[in-house]
């Protein structure tokens, strides 16, 4: 994992914290663990993450780009944002 | 017998061409089968559908009828925390969208009134079964009519408009129309009735009134309608692959089954499943009908064509055909265009523009959810406020960056433009999901399914 995608993580890892898990803080959350499937966050969270991520990032995904596989977990989404950054 | 204008059907399309046509000074007469009223399915508008009856002056009856106002529609997707809320706006000349209103209705009463409103307005009313068209050098010169009281009648007219819904008379009969094609959500059923003692909401933000529709989703194609009718009862009706009703089950066991058990949000809203209306099944409802104008006939509505139910469009668009339908054919009744090989190829393409649009929508909804719900909650939010507020015959708009965006995602987009300019003023047809060769007949023998 290069820094950057570990920095992507921790990023995005604190906006779920804070947003979505705010009374959980006990969430253990690992890069590959998938968010949706294990129900830590709902459609309606993801779509307030996609949001997030195209501000902080200063992206603006294209709409093929929008499946589920490219947010199904921290490590996803960090590897997603890095191609698109590049 | 001789009418200028024989419109065969007399539900909201029939009715509502009448009316259209009325204000062009044109007479007509409608062939209807059935005593209104009598029962539909179909209780929800769009916001465009709401504006239409605004603008035919029905505001106040309306009212007065006490149908239950409708401001959006709250959609409970598989997350039970979760439900999103497409509001009804209308959009003011400047461009600017406003909150809006529009209506839920017992079809038994609004297709009365609208029938009713047509018949005062001088179009006859012959209560008979229409057999089959009359058919003159390639054009339909009117049609052969079983009057209720067992007489037969041959009515000439200059016009022929198919307004028959999904029994889609002309397309069956063949040799009129082009062939009738299997739609996208063919094999999918349809099983409906009403309930009463179903907990509304009762807030008063728009998203909290109590007579707004609810859609209850399950999985993909699998799915519930909640929508009031009066302040006592609600049509509810669930949506499935066919696959899942078994055989030998009742429709109400199923249906009962079903509502228990599709969605929780819906078995709250429901603690007793009290059926008080028969619980009826529509089969393989998807379909489209090409070359549905030509000498002498339209078809308007159902008549042609119908994707998929779940964002109620169907309503508005039988009734926005019946509006544009009007100046076409008083032009036609004018003497005009009675050279081209199909006079109303405007119009054709006009409204299989209008539908390719929410037939685009609906399939970006069911194939691309993910993709579609970051369109509708963030991106293109008013974009497709106006396209779930049925404003999609506004060609100067749509299709919109967001519909084009869906066509996109579809790997359609090409397609669609390609088939405006072909000169076949017809839509392709898309075709069902479960077959691979694109877009086969429909096979019109009763209660069979399409082919296979």
């Amino acid at each position: 994992m290069t820094e950057d995608t570990e920095s992507t993580i921790a990023i995005i890892e604190a906006f779920i914290r804070e947003r979505f898990l705010y009374d959980r803080p006990e969430t253990v959350l690992t890069p590959d663990l998938p968010l949706i499937e294990q129900r830590l966050i709902d459609s309606l969270q993801l779509m307030q993450l996609v949001q997030f991520l195209q501000e902080k990032f200063e992206l603006r995904f294209d709409i093929m780009d929008l499946v589920f596989d490219n947010f199904a977990s921290l490590s996803a989404m960090a590897n997603f944002v890095s191609k698109q950054k590049g | 017998m001789k009418t200028d204008v024989l419109i065969v059907g007399g539900g909201p399309a029939g009715a509502a061409a009448a009316l259209f046509l009325k204000r062009q000074g044109i007479d007509s007469l409608i062939v209807e089968a059935e005593s209104f009223p009598r029962y539909h399915i179909g209780e929800s508008m769009t916001g465009a559908a709401g504006q239409l009856l605004r603008d035919l002056g029905l505001e106040e009856e309306m009212i007065r009828l006490g149908f239950p106002v409708k401001c959006g529609v709250k959609v409970y997707g598989q997350s039970v925390a979760g439900s999103w809320f497409v509001p009804v706006r209308g959009r003011n000349a400047a461009g600017q969208l406003f909150d809006a209103e529009t209506w839920q209705v017992r079809r038994s009463d609004f297709d009365k009134l609208l029938l009713d409103r047509a018949v005062a307005g001088g179009a006859t009313l012959i209560q008979g079964k229409a057999t089959r068209p009359i058919v003159r050098d390639g054009v339909v010169k009117g049609a052969h009519v079983d009057t209720r009281d067992g007489g037969q009648l041959v009515i000439e007219s200059e016009m022929l408009l198919d307004c028959s819904g999904q029994s889609t008379w002309l397309a069956n009969l063949g040799g009129v129309t082009g062939p009738k094609y299997v739609g996208a959500y063919d094999k999918q059923v349809a099983v409906f009735s009403q309930v009463r003692g179903a907990i509304r909401d009762s807030g008063t933000a728009r998203d909290e009134r109590k007579d707004n529709t609810l859609i209850f989703y399950k999985q993909k194609y699998h799915w519930a309608w909640f929508i009031p009718i009066d302040d006592e009862t609600v049509s509810v009706g669930v949506v499935a692959p066919s696959s899942l009703l078994p055989k030998g089950e009742s429709l109400r066991t199923y249906l009962t089954r079903e509502l228990r058990n599709l969605h929780p949000e819906l078995s709250r809203r429901l603690p007793v499943v009290d059926l008080v209306e028969e619980v009826r099944a529509i089969p393989n409802y998807s379909y489209q009908v090409r070359d549905f104008c030509g000498k002498g006939f339209m078809c308007i509505g159902d008549a042609h064509r119908f994707v998929d139910p779940i964002f109620s469009f169907g309503l508005s668009a039988a009734l926005r055909e019946a509006e544009f339908a009007a100046p076409a054919v008083k032009a036609w009744l004018e003497g005009k265009n009675r050279d081209s090989e199909n006079p109303f190829a405007d119009y054709q393409l006009f409204c299989e523009k209008g539908i390719d649009v929410l037939e685009d929508l609906l399939d970006a909804f069911w194939e691309h959810p993910f993709a579609f719900s970051v369109c509708v909650h963030d991106r293109y939010r008013d974009l497709l406020t106006d396209t779930f507020a049925g404003r999609v015959y506004e060609h100067e708009n749509q299709p919109n960056v967001a519909i084009n965006d869906f066509r996109r995602l579809l790997g359609r987009a090409g397609e669609r433009e390609l088939s405006y300019q072909d000169g076949s003023a017809y839509s392709i047809p898309i075709g069902s999901r479960y077959h691979p060769e694109r877009a086969p007949l429909w096979d019109a023998t009763p209660g069979e399914s399409p082919a296979a």
